[in-house]
């Protein structure tokens, strides 16, 4: 509704009665800030971690299926604390037939429906570490003790600050088949041409995180919150059947004696070629597959300053490399895949590899290790340093949909970005899974969209998390909960997480302070242990943009983005001009509606008294309102001369004025962006900052002006805010079809492959 | 880890509209694909091939009946006065099945109702057999008002307000 806006406009104060509660500062959330860790989220002066190198013989026994190892561990403590013992991880005690993963399972007896399901319920697997002995390097048995997934080794004497301490752990456990009972390693049988593919990590013994946030990292490994490890450096001697082909963390040291010559050409080849070369191609990954050596091979590996080690072996293993130059350095980009896994593999693998390394080094940091592998793994996909294991697989014909082309871009582009989250920015992710998932997420969508212009990726864009947020909050989490208690994993710490770095990117410190701040968060914590608190504060710190109210908002709550708007005010300015003034009167008068009484009267009254009688009409009758007089020309005159020029100026720019009223139904608070569309059709977009909502967080109001009417007002017309409800978001109000209006819209439903038979028919004269 | 891994979803939304011009419930159920897959063949042999399906596939059929097993709806109405005196049970139609490139499926649907009355019941537990940490979601628009709510295993059924 239009309204006439007088010249004098009071000034209301506003008092608030809402106490400031969204845009509090991060106070109590945050630990204090000390030496080593500042309040700027960079590391302090007296910053420490600890370092953990590792000398390990392995073998792999394919008959069995079980892997035996040797480790020598030189643990050196760069903390001022005083150590009595030692922790280490024994992740695969999560396949311990004790394990308390199997025990805190909730199960309900409708669960199981069939005695399949109940034969798997039983099934019993005896995949735990088996410690055979724990010694100094002079051979002297050490004292220690296996908490479930954690080992403790009492230390004869305490190791002080500044001292490194040798022993070694000899074990063995056997392999699990991935494909049975799970796992994020171990391997798989192909039973058609009966070789296994090992896939095969945190596999040994290895250091817990001692640090100044936690101590001793003390969670026990559950199988959902994943690791964090010192960095230290590692020299590994693998030796498996002569005939396998072996993939690991780090470079290999005896390509000399493990590849044939034509093998090592072709790999010198690879390490200057700009696309994949192969290095054993699938004829002869076929042919190897029927051979079943009986000798074995040693490979051997060393790896410098990364937190892990992991390896992949086969018979099975098509070879593929090629080089990216990432600064100044030629990074080695490989990948490993049986014959199931072509067409795709063969064609994608090596170049996401590269792509996704040069991609993330760009929003990051220079990718630093000097090679990057990708191994083909059905179903899964998971990270190691500088080696990942994924899934996408064709059907066994070879042809494949596109969302599986797709799944296999994206898990590829995902795991290898794991390389910085957290294999380099070494967050803890038994504690916080979004600080690694949610990171790398964010920045995975950034590398697909470069892969390809208008990559439907799974999550980034803030739209794609709004029917995840919407609604009831019961069943769902804040990003801030622990790796174990989170509700809806993959939405919580992979989606939400991502989406709310991409409005932070796209609406709310925009690309450049963003991308700045985000790689001052990855230069000052690469190969460091950062928290969520020295992610939230470098990002202010670098930008100058106080994001607590953020944080607050989309990492400790579960509230959502609903802002309607809820009313539109039309005004004009009152010139004071009697002439304009009053035909204007005169119009909207005549434009009011008119009650249907008084139209049919018109017709069926053929006279009324004051028509007939002239005497009855008096002043008041016969007076003319709109008819502009002297006096008001006095008057207006009068207005003039007391007038300022500028303000005569501005009465005389015919400004359209509009006074639009926000709600913060959801309860999150974002910026308003508001598409303005004119009379003339032109457009124009209104960004107004969240703190708008600083003192009313639930109702806002703000006056826009402009030189032309305007036809609609569309609030988040780039679904940039996740705003979960685009019904109360236009004037005049406007619903927005739903999925199935739109389905029922479209035309063409059938198969595209079937389409294109029928027009090749077509063309062919079939 | 990574995306493959159909298992970090563990989560199907609904969006369920009553047309008035057409007296028809109508809307779109969502899942991850591969748990559909895995839900209506526990065993696995359908993974991979919703991609394919067209709407003549005796599959779609078997998932026609799976979400009407596992989406179901009971309202009042009436059928020979304007008195509620019945609770009506209908079947949805699958109309359409979309597979998305994020790895997403669409399944349009839609139910003819001849009046629709207060109380409505909202049964989805469509997964939850399978994946026990399943949770469901749904958004149900009546004449512009839309009310969202969550159905997890131990409590997978709703009253649905009419406003």
């Amino acid at each position: 509704m239009k309204k006439h806006l007088y010249l004098i406009i009071f000034a209301f104060a506003i008092s608030s009665l809402s106490a400031q509660t969204k845009f509090a500062q991060l106070g109590q959330e945050l630990p204090t800030a000390n030496a080593y860790r500042t309040a700027s989220g960079a590391p302090g002066h007296e910053y420490y971690q600890q370092k953990a190198d590792y000398k390990m013989d392995i073998v792999l026994d394919d008959e069995k299926q079980r892997i035996d190892g040797f480790e020598t561990i030189t643990y050196t403590n760069n903390s001022p604390d005083q150590l009595d013992y030692l922790w280490l991880q024994l992740d695969q005690n999560l396949f311990d037939e004790q394990s308390d993963t199997k025990l805190i399972e909730i199960e309900h007896m409708e669960n199981f429906k069939s005695v399949g399901d109940l034969r798997k319920r039983d099934f019993k697997y005896d995949g735990g570490f088996k410690i055979e002995q724990i010694t100094n390097t002079s051979g002297q048995a050490m004292k220690y003790f296996i908490n479930k997934t954690m080992l403790r080794i009492d230390l004869a004497k305490p190791l002080m600050p500044g001292q490194n301490i040798s022993f070694q752990v000899k074990w063995w456990y056997n392999i699990n088949d991935r494909m049975q009972v799970g796992g994020r390693s171990g391997y798989e049988y192909f039973d058609i041409d009966q070789n296994y593919l090992y896939t095969i990590a945190q596999f040994f013994p290895r250091m817990c995180v001692y640090n100044d946030v936690t101590g001793w990292q003390n969670k026990q490994f559950l199988g959902r919150g994943e690791f964090t490890l010192p960095f230290g450096d590692y020299i590994v001697n693998i030796t498996v059947p002569a005939d396998h082909i072996v993939g690991a963390t780090g470079e290999c040291q005896n390509y000399a004696t493990v590849l044939t010559a034509e093998q090592r050409k072709r790999y010198e080849m690879a390490k200057k070629s700009d696309s994949p070369v192969l290095i054993i191609t699938q004829q002869e990954a076929e042919a190897a597959e029927k051979e079943h050596a009986q000798k074995t091979k040693t490979w051997t590996y060393k790896a410098t300053n990364v937190r892990d080690f992991a390896f992949a072996s086969s018979r099975k293993f098509i070879w593929d490399a090629q080089k990216q130059t990432v600064g100044n350095k030629d990074i080695l980009c490989m990948s490993y895949y049986p014959k199931e896994g072509n067409p795709l593999w063969e064609r994608y693998s090596t170049k996401l590899v590269a792509h996704t390394i040069k991609t993330y080094s760009k929003y990051t940091i220079d990718y630093p290790y000097p090679v990057a592998i990708s191994v083909h793994s059905k179903w899964i996909g998971m990270e190691y340093p500088m080696i990942c294991f994924n899934g996408g697989r064709p059907e066994a014909d070879g042809t494949y949909s596109e969302g599986e082309k797709y799944g296999m871009w994206g898990v590829i582009i995902h795991e290898v970005g794991h390389n910085f989250f957290p294999m380099i920015i070494n967050s803890d992710e038994r504690q916080w899974t979004w600080m690694d998932e949610g990171l790398n997420t964010f920045v995975q969508y950034l590398t697909e969209q470069e892969w390809e212009r208008d990559y439907p990726s799974r999550r980034g864009p803030a739209y794609l998390i709004a029917d995840y947020m919407r609604g009831d909050v019961n069943g769902i989490s804040p990003i801030m909960t622990n790796s174990e208690s989170i509700k809806q994993f993959g939405n919580n710490a992979y989606g939400k997480p991502a989406t709310a770095l991409n409005i932070l990117r796209e609406t709310v410190m925009g690309r450049e302070l963003f991308d700045f701040a985000f790689k001052t968060y990855c230069q000052r914590w690469a190969f460091k242990h950062p928290t969520p608190a020295d992610f939230f504060r470098t990002m202010e710190d670098a930008s100058a943009v106080d994001l607590d109210w953020f944080w607050r908002g989309w990492f400790y709550t579960t509230e959502h983005v609903d802002i309607a708007l809820t009313d539109v005010k039309w005004f004009e300015l009152n010139t004071q001009n009697p002439n304009l003034e009053k035909d204007f009167l005169q119009k909207q008068d005549a434009g009011k509606d008119v009650f249907i009484g008084a139209t049919r009267n018109k017709t069926a009254i053929e006279q009324t008294i004051n028509e007939k009688d002239p005497q009855i009409d008096d002043f008041y009758a016969k007076r003319n309102i709109y008819k502009v007089d002297a006096l008001d020309q006095q008057a207006y005159q009068k207005f003039l001369s007391n007038a300022k020029a500028e303000d005569q100026q501005y009465l005389a720019s015919s400004k359209e004025i509009y006074e639009l009223s926000f709600e913060n139904i959801g309860g999150l608070v974002m910026p308003l962006i508001i598409e303005v569309t004119f009379v003339d059709g032109t457009k124009k977009v209104e960004r107004i900052p969240a703190e708008i909502w600083r003192i009313q967080e639930q109702k806002v109001s703000k006056v826009f002006i402009y030189d032309q009417p305007v036809v609609s007002f569309r609030l988040d017309p780039f679904l940039e805010t996740a705003d979960t409800d685009l019904d109360n978001n236009t004037w005049p109000p406007k619903m927005q079809p739903t999925r199935y209006q739109l389905y029922k819209q479209e035309q063409i439903r059938e198969n595209p492959m079937q389409r294109q038979q029928r027009l090749e028919k077509l063309e062919n004269g079939n | 880890m990574g995306g493959v891994s159909a298992h970090e979803f563990y989560f199907a939304y609904a969006e369920l509209s009553y047309n008035e011009f057409t007296n028809n419930l109508e809307g779109t159920l969502i899942f991850s694909t591969h748990d559909l897959e895995k839900a209506i063949e526990p065993n696995g042999s359908l993974i991979g091939l919703f991609d394919k399906l067209d709407e003549s596939s005796p599959t779609t059929r078997l998932i026609e009946a799976y979400l009407n097993e596992h989406f179901k709806l009971s309202y009042g109405c009436a059928l020979d006065s304007n008195a509620v005196d019945v609770i009506c049970i209908s079947s949805f139609t699958l109309e359409g099945l979309v597979t998305q490139l994020n790895g997403t499926i669409e399944c349009y649907i839609s139910m003819p109702v001849n009046a629709l009355y207060a109380p409505v019941y909202c049964q989805f537990n469509a997964l939850m057999e399978q994946f026990p940490l399943q949770q469901n979601k749904l958004t149900f628009t009546y004449r512009q008002h839309k009310e969202t709510v969550n159905f997890i295993a131990i409590d997978t059924q709703h009253t649905l307000k009419l406003q």
